[in-house]
């Protein structure tokens, strides 16, 4: 298990992170470009000094090794496997540095690339080794080192997305073999939805939101959050089953109880749009101007904009009967069931 | 617009050597090359020139190393002093290694003193001159070598355990090893065609400080012929082997 | 011939620049002279004082080892005198030369560090392998006498190194990089109190004689001639003695 506290003060960035983490848990550093992750990454691996802090692993205190004296394994973003190393040797190298001798350290190797499924690669040159084949190797280099702690920055990033499908897939039952506590460093939701079994959100170097994927993914806490689990995501005063958002926008009727600031969330399929101002009740229902439109997955994504700024998602075929151009008018509504409010 | 200008430029460089092959006394050509102190004088050539080689590197990647990664007061004077041998007159060197290591100098004189060891006159002394000379060539490719290389290589050879030492014998050289490569064929090259510094420092003697390029100035003296003898052999030798190595570390 | 990194193809241009050529009447005639490099002082002295005995001359040297000297002869230096210091080297060039006479001797002496601190006796002393001996090549004049010297006295030197002139060997000895070394007596005078000389006796030692002699492509043969056996008036014998050169 780990217990950390990692300070790394720069010029113009400071990050601030507490982490715990249980042996055998994946933990996913979830964040934009620039918010930390691969520094708060360095940091565990020993690659970047701490300002302050501390790095507890199974109780033994790692904040003052170095990284060759730290067992870790680390995947690195484009691999950095040895150009000039077969993936044997570059598998092998590891368990040399840590003094097994020649044959037994190939032998090791060996094995570990017969786990990632690669046994028949062992001979080849990391360049020719395709994007997927580098991947499993560097796993199996980190793992040969038979760490206590390993780390994965951006693990599945330089793949093509059906590649991805596949190795992630491998990564994750890999994962799940490992039983050291292992901390993967993403940008992409469903890559830490997929392998995780907690995520930490990380913004400016410090933690926004932390939870398991299903948690996080109900209940957004960030902007950041919000859009990448594809929510739109507001803050408002509920009082009863009504949310009111700043400056008596709108008033949401929403399925929860609740008092007090809370975040309410939907989803953009849950908007409808409408020319006309539709009967019925004035709840849920604002006036917006279209931002912008774009095709997404198989539907049309719709910015509004005004005091609600919203993402709608419609079908072909609706965005034709409205006519709909950027500038227009229009009023959006979201159904009552189909909100989610919860405490801020 | 380039081709006009690359053709003068190869002229240039072709034709001394096409004056050399022209006046070549062919017909003699075998019973000259056959002599004892042809192939001594050659000998001794290859022989230093590799040594030079091998010194330089010892001496030069460590060099290179520090100049490229670690940030001291003072580094850029040290480059600067790095490269002075390329713009000193050789014979000037000569002199100055001569007053650094010769049997009166600022060390030499210990070393005598200490050890009994003098090195003008000696292969040891010829080793020197040719080092000095060819050590900056070395320097500047290496040091390129190291800033091109990619350091995270070395984070993960950190993270793998290795130690630093292993990482620099393991990671880092392969790594730069056609710099290193490339450095080593100009190294060598420079003290195949070393002169000047060799006959001030380490004197003329057949067999033992007489290397090619210094029976080549000395037979031009006496045997205008043997000198373009020696020429030829100097330079198909060091077109064979530079040949040979640019092919392969060069690209 | 493959041209040469030495001073003489420098003068050679310099000169063909200077345009020294055809020359008749009272117009003024530069004589260029290729001179041993052991005959530099007094050959400089002696040009000024020609130039004042024959007022239409010029005289321009060109100092180099004997054995250069003569390949310029033979391969590309327009001149009109030629002075060496021994026969061998005009030998060479025999054919080329004319009114070749014998204008100064000089013989070998054994240069050492000044006050001797080795305790050089003699050439016998130089047979001791721990004394580090230098001598000229065997190709070059003064490793040739050096030579003849160590034969007559029935010695042999193994040396450190073989130099490609007189001079050089002398600077070894007065840096302090060899114990000994053989060169030739005029040469101590410009060592000073740089270098000891330890004297070789006359029935070991040999005499260098230094000959001049016209060259046959001289422009101005006459003028060449005229210099050439002026090298043995009094007023020349006097400054070659004053540096050091017996005369004939």
């Amino acid at each position: 298990m780990i217990d950390a506290r990692l300070v790394v003060r720069r010029a113009a960035f400071t990050l601030d992170l507490a982490l715990t983490a249980a042996p055998g848990e994946v933990v996913a550093l979830l964040g934009p470009n620039g918010a930390g992750k691969t520094t708060a990454l360095r940091a565990l691996a020993g690659l970047t000094p701490l300002s302050e802090g501390h790095l507890h692993v199974d109780g033994e205190p790692w904040h003052d090794r170095p990284a060759e004296r730290r067992a870790v394994g680390v995947v690195f973003q484009d691999y950095l496997l040895f150009p000039h190393l077969s993936a044997l040797e570059n598998v092998a190298f590891g368990p040399r540095c840590q003094g097994v001798g020649r044959r037994e350290a190939r032998r090791l190797a060996a094995e570990w690339l017969e786990r990632v499924g690669l046994s028949d690669q062992a001979a080849r040159r990391p360049r020719t080794l395709s994007g997927g084949q580098a991947q499993r190797v560097a796993l199996a280099r980190a793992l040969a080192v038979r760490p206590r702690l390993l780390l994965l920055d951006e693990p599945l990033s330089a793949l093509d997305a059906h590649t991805r499908l596949t190795v992630r897939a491998g990564l994750r039952r890999h994962l799940a073999a490992f039983d050291g506590v292992a901390v993967l460093v993403t940008h992409d939701a469903l890559d830490a939805m997929a392998l995780a079994d907690r995520l930490v959100v990380i913004e400016n170097g410090a933690v926004v939101q932390e939870g398991t994927p299903a948690h996080v993914a109900r209940h957004p806490r960030t902007d950041y959050v919000a859009r990448l689990v594809g929510l739109n995501l507001y803050r408002g005063t509920a009082g009863g089953h009504s949310v009111v958002l700043p400056g008596d926008a709108v008033t949401f009727n929403t399925a929860e109880a609740l008092d007090g600031e809370v975040f309410l969330a939907f989803p953009p399929s849950a908007v409808a749009l409408f020319r006309t101002r539709p009967d019925g009740s004035p709840r849920n229902l604002w006036e917006a101007t279209v931002g912008g439109i774009e095709p997404h997955a198989d539907q049309i994504r719709v910015h509004l904009e005004g005091p609600v700024p919203a993402a709608a998602d419609v079908t072909p075929a609706a965005l034709a009967e409205l006519r709909l151009a950027e500038g227009d008018r229009v009023w959006a509504a979201v159904k009552a069931t189909e909100t989610h409010a919860y405490p801020a | 617009m380039l081709v006009l200008p690359a053709l003068i430029g190869l002229a240039f460089l072709v034709l001394p050597l096409l004056g050399l092959l022209v006046r070549a006394p062919w017909s003699t050509l075998g019973t000259r090359l056959a002599r004892p102190e042809i192939l001594d004088a050659l000998r001794l050539s290859l022989l230093s020139a590799t040594l030079a080689t091998l010194l330089c590197l010892l001496l030069g990647v460590p060099l290179a190393w520090v100049l490229a990664r670690i940030d001291f007061p003072g580094r850029r004077l040290v480059r600067a002093l790095v490269t002075v041998p390329l713009v000193l007159p050789p014979v000037v060197g000569g002199v100055a290694l001569l007053l650094a290591l010769g049997r009166n100098g600022l060390v030499g004189h210990w070393l005598d003193r200490w050890f009994g060891l003098t090195l003008p006159f000696t292969t040891a002394g010829v080793v020197l001159a040719e080092a000095f000379v060819a050590l900056p060539f070395l320097v500047i490719s290496v040091e390129g070598a190291v800033r091109a290389a990619d350091l995270r290589y070395e984070d993960a050879a950190a993270t793998l355990g290795a130690s630093r030492w292993t990482t620099f014998r393991r990671v880092t050289l392969p790594l730069i090893a056609p710099g290193v490569g490339a450095g080593a064929v100009l190294c060598w090259a420079r003290a195949l065609g070393e002169f000047g510094a060799t006959i001030t420092f380490a004197g003329n003697l057949p067999g033992r400080t007489q290397t090619m390029p210094l029976a080549v100035y000395l037979a031009l003296e006496n045997d205008p012929q043997a000198a373009i003898v020696l020429s030829l052999v100097l330079l198909a030798v060091s077109v064979v082997v530079l040949a040979g190595l640019r092919g392969r570390w060069v690209s | 011939m493959p041209p040469m990194p030495r001073v003489a193809a420098l003068a050679a241009v310099a000169l063909a620049l200077s345009g020294c050529g055809i020359a008749s009447g009272d117009e003024r005639i530069t004589l260029n002279v290729l001179a041993a490099s052991s005959l530099t002082e007094a050959f400089e002295e002696l040009g000024t004082a020609y130039g004042a005995a024959a007022r239409n001359v010029t005289v321009r040297f060109e100092f180099a080892g004997s054995q250069d000297l003569a390949m310029d002869v033979e391969e590309r230096e327009p001149a009109d005198v030629l002075a060496t210091a021994d026969q061998a080297s005009m030998d060479t060039v025999a054919d080329r030369v004319t009114g070749r006479r014998a204008f100064a001797y000089n013989s070998m002496t054994i240069a050492v560090a000044p006050g001797n601190p080795r305790h050089v006796q003699g050439l016998a002393s130089l047979a001791d392998r721990r004394l580090r001996v230098v001598l000229g090549g065997p190709i070059v004049p003064v490793g040739r006498y050096a030579a003849q010297v160590l034969a007559k006295a029935g010695v042999v030197v193994r040396p450190r190194s073989e130099e490609a002139d007189a001079r050089t060997v002398l600077t070894r000895v007065r840096t302090g990089a060899a114990d000994a070394g053989i060169v030739y007596v005029t040469d101590m005078r410009s060592a000073g109190i740089a270098a000891t000389s330890v004297p070789i006796p006359a029935q070991q030692n040999v005499t260098a004689t230094y000959f001049a002699a016209a060259l046959r492509a001289s422009a101005h043969e006459e003028a060449a001639k005229d210099f050439v056996a002026w090298l043995r008036s009094s007023t020349a014998t006097a400054i070659l003695r004053k540096y050091g050169f017996p005369t004939p």
